[in-house]
């Protein structure tokens, strides 16, 4: 027997298969796509006495009925990958459901476990499922789980080694006529019953036994199969499963009355919502500051030492310390945030709620020529674009994920919120006024977008809805925090990459000539020749088009390259430092933070909402000068709406390509151009 | 024989037949466990869209796809 052991997780979705998968794989779980399509792949290998497990997660789904791209998958794995075993995640509850896909994932023959997942659900609602007779008439190894609490999932690779070891071909039986068929064609052509299946609804082979079937039956091949597998599923079901005394009252539909009314669910949505932005924001705040301090103070006054201590050159000490740490160090600073809105993410696609604010939004989503779950990514947007783009995995199509992804950048999140907070309580009476005028502007150019998306290049209509609605949930946060890792580890995987380079790029353009002010590098020289560009919507400062540049990795970098830009940067000098008592700061920061982070959390106020005022006032003096109110607003609806985060477009390039990521930078652009234009030139027509 | 989108909600039908289940859509109801012969429950409408309960599985789905799911009282 073999030491590799490939085994294909398969069940309908909401059984509580990502759970377990979590519980078995912990942190080597990997998350992909699977080849060539927008469906997420999970997979992981586990050792276990011995043996080298080898874990796939097939899509969840009802059938294996090529219905979307879903079941398609799931039907090649198992046809061209043959998987050694198949682990079959079934719902307690839910059983009379499930048997109908694991009627179909016996016909592969292939060593079978089904997992009994939520039986402590089940019990409650008094049903008695009998699986040592599931175990002998189907000849598979069958485990019960609570998934959630982790009950029972340590039997699941030793069912799998024992399956296989036993080498236990799964049964199933259909009714004499078609079985004796059946049999007849896996004796004469050594196929499984799965194969001879396919070869009696479509093989010209068989059509004689086809056609006499069919008449006798008074219909089509495929649907007296499909007839089969139900009678067979039915059966077992009604073998094996008892119902004592009246079920227990369902809570979920007790919680549905509020969540799901429409006056009732919406406010609850809005309380939700505002609690999960109030909870990024403040909890991931006071960690932004400690990361930068870990980063810039800490590792930065490190490395400079390091490099003093060798006689590094001075230009490579700013290298270290301005392209690798301040640089990728930048956009690290956005690891808490990005980590905190996963983690509420996941918690509440775990708990179930998520499918319920698909529903309530569906309504107005519906007149966009959306899907109501389209909203949820939208709404994560506002928190960062990151992890609002990868939530946008849920999209059934690549069309439907090309839209909702165009529409994300657009809406306004942090990064930009400090630059607005800057410019405009430098330049307006009203700020508040000026800033949510900024976010309704990008809302509608993310609608707009949308519109035209649909109206031009993807005009299949998403017309209908179907989603089920499953029972409300406690999630366990290990598995939630496995989660959160897992897509946290990719972003940092990024920024060691993409961002890593891009950033030395930029500082490459920044530096170039090597010893000489900023004002005759290259970036300045670009910078320059943008003038004729910018100057239509108010950017007629070479200073301000060469802030744009550094911008890129993060829209926030801009008023600290402004800082560096206006006032003619000095040479820097380094000296070593004690780094000691940063080291215990940096320890004490910890607890200081998680402390802030809880304690904020707990606060009525909103601290993002909170205009910063600690900028060095020089700078805003010299800024004062240089823009006007309109070209400050303009300025403002520039930033808004170009793409200018390098950790965005990172993320999008990963999710639909380089190209697609490419083409809507540039039109994100135009668009930003087009639109300061309009709103600058018009300002000055009314002076 | 009515289908499922008139019926009032709250109350209990029970599922005739399923016409159009040649779509992909009408497939998946039916992979869903919305069958002939089985019991559902109109829990609410809300816009378009319907939320029906069978057994223990919620789903929403909209009208239109309701239309093909005959019922009776």
């Amino acid at each position: 027997m073999q030491s590799l052991i490939k085994v294909a997780f398969a069940g309908n979705p909401n059984v509580g298969k990502t759970t377990i998968i979590n519980r078995l794989a912990g942190l080597n779980l990997k998350v992909g796509n699977w080849p060539g399509t927008t469906v997420e792949k999970k997979e992981a290998t586990v050792k276990f006495s011995g043996y080298t497990i080898k874990i796939v997660d097939l899509p969840g789904i009802y059938t294996l009925e090529p219905l979307s791209e879903d079941e398609k998958i799931a039907v090649d794995f198992l046809k061209k990958e043959k998987p050694d075993v198949i682990v079959n995640i079934v719902e307690a509850t839910n059983l009379e459901r499930s048997l109908n896909l694991t009627t179909e994932l016996l016909e592969f023959e292939i060593p079978t476990v089904i997992v009994l997942n939520m039986i402590d659900e089940a019990e409650k609602m008094g049903i008695e499922i009998d699986t040592e007779k599931i175990a002998e008439l189907l000849n598979i190894n069958i485990v019960k789980t609570i998934g959630n609490k982790g009950k029972g999932v340590h039997n699941i690779l030793p069912a799998i080694i024992d399956v296989i070891s036993k080498d236990k071909k799964p049964k199933v039986t259909y009714s004499d006529e078609l079985q004796r068929v059946i049999d007849k064609i896996k004796l004469e052509e050594n196929k499984t019953t799965r194969e001879a299946i396919e070869l009696i609804i479509s093989s010209e082979r068989y059509r004689e036994i086809r056609e006499k079937f069919e008449k006798l039956y008074g219909k089509n091949m495929e649907d007296i199969i499909k007839d089969e597998r139900y009678a067979f599923a039915n059966g077992l079901f009604h073998e094996v499963f008892k119902r004592k005394g009246e079920h227990a009252r369902d809570i979920t539909d007790t919680i549905d009355k509020i969540i799901l009314h429409p006056f009732m669910g919406i406010l609850s949505l809005v309380v939700i919502v505002f609690l999960m932005f109030k909870i990024a924001f403040d909890f991931s705040t006071p960690f932004v500051d400690w990361v930068d301090f870990a980063i810039n103070e800490f590792i930065g006054a490190l490395v400079i030492n390091i490099l003093l201590s060798i006689n590094a050159p001075h230009w490579l000490i700013d290298f270290f310390s301005e392209a690798v740490i301040g640089g990728v160090g930048f956009v690290l600073t956005f690891v808490p945030l990005i980590g905190v809105i996963y983690f509420l993410l996941t918690y509440l696609e775990m708990s179930g709620y998520l499918p319920r604010i698909a529903f309530l939004a569906d309504r107005i989503m519906h007149k966009l020529g959306l899907h109501g779950k389209h909203v949820i990514p939208i709404m994560l947007a506002f928190g960062c674009n990151v992890p609002a783009i990868v939530a946008t995995r849920t999209a059934t199509s690549l069309k439907e994920k090309l839209i909702v992804i165009s529409m994300i950048p657009f809406m306004s999140c942090p990064a930009r919120l400090v630059v607005f907070s800057f410019f405009a309580v430098l330049f307006f009476d009203k700020p508040a006024l000026v800033i949510a005028s900024l976010y309704l502007t990008g809302i509608l150019i993310g609608i707009i977008t949308a519109l035209i998306l649909r109206k031009f290049f993807f005009k299949e209509a998403i017309t209908h809805f179907v989603m089920e609605l499953p029972p409300y949930r406690f999630p366990p946060i290990s598995s939630v925090l496995t989660i959160v890792w897992i897509h946290v580890k990719d972003f940092l995987y990024r920024a060691g990459t993409l961002i890593f380079g891009t950033s030395i790029l930029i500082w490459l353009l920044i530096n170039i000539p090597p010893g000489k002010d900023i004002s005759e590098s290259v970036a300045s020289k670009i910078g320059r020749s943008l003038v004729p560009i910018f100057s239509p919507i108010g950017i007629d400062d070479w200073k301000a088009t060469t802030s744009l540049i550094p911008a890129f990795l993060a829209r926030e970098v801009v008023i600290g390259s402004m800082g560096t830009i206006y006032s003619g940067e000095e040479e820097k000098k380094y000296e070593k430092e004690d780094l000691s008592h940063k080291g215990i700061e940096l320890i004490k920061g910890f607890g200081n933070a998680l402390k802030d982070g809880i304690m904020g959390v707990f606060s009525p106020s909103l601290s993002i909402a909170e205009v910063e005022d600690e900028e060095d006032n020089s700078l805003k003096n010299v800024i004062r000068k240089s823009f006007t109110p309109l070209s400050a607003f303009s300025f403002m609806i520039f930033i808004l709406i170009y793409t200018s985060c390098l950790g965005t477009v990172a993320t999008m390039s990963r999710e639909i390509g380089i190209k697609y990521s490419l083409i809507f930078l540039a039109y994100s652009f135009v668009v930003a151009w087009s639109v300061a234009f309009l709103i600058y030139q018009g300002g000055k027509l009314i002076g | 024989m009515e289908c499922m989108g008139n019926v009032k909600t709250g109350s209990e039908v029970e599922i005739v037949e399923i016409t159009n289940n040649n779509s992909p859509l009408v497939k998946r109801l039916e992979a869903m466990g919305i069958k002939k012969g089985k019991k559902v429950k109109l829990l609410m409408k809300s816009g378009r869209n319907l939320v029906i309960k069978i057994n223990s599985l919620r789903v929403v789905l909209d009208k239109k796809l309701a239309e093909y799911i005959k019922v009776k009282g």
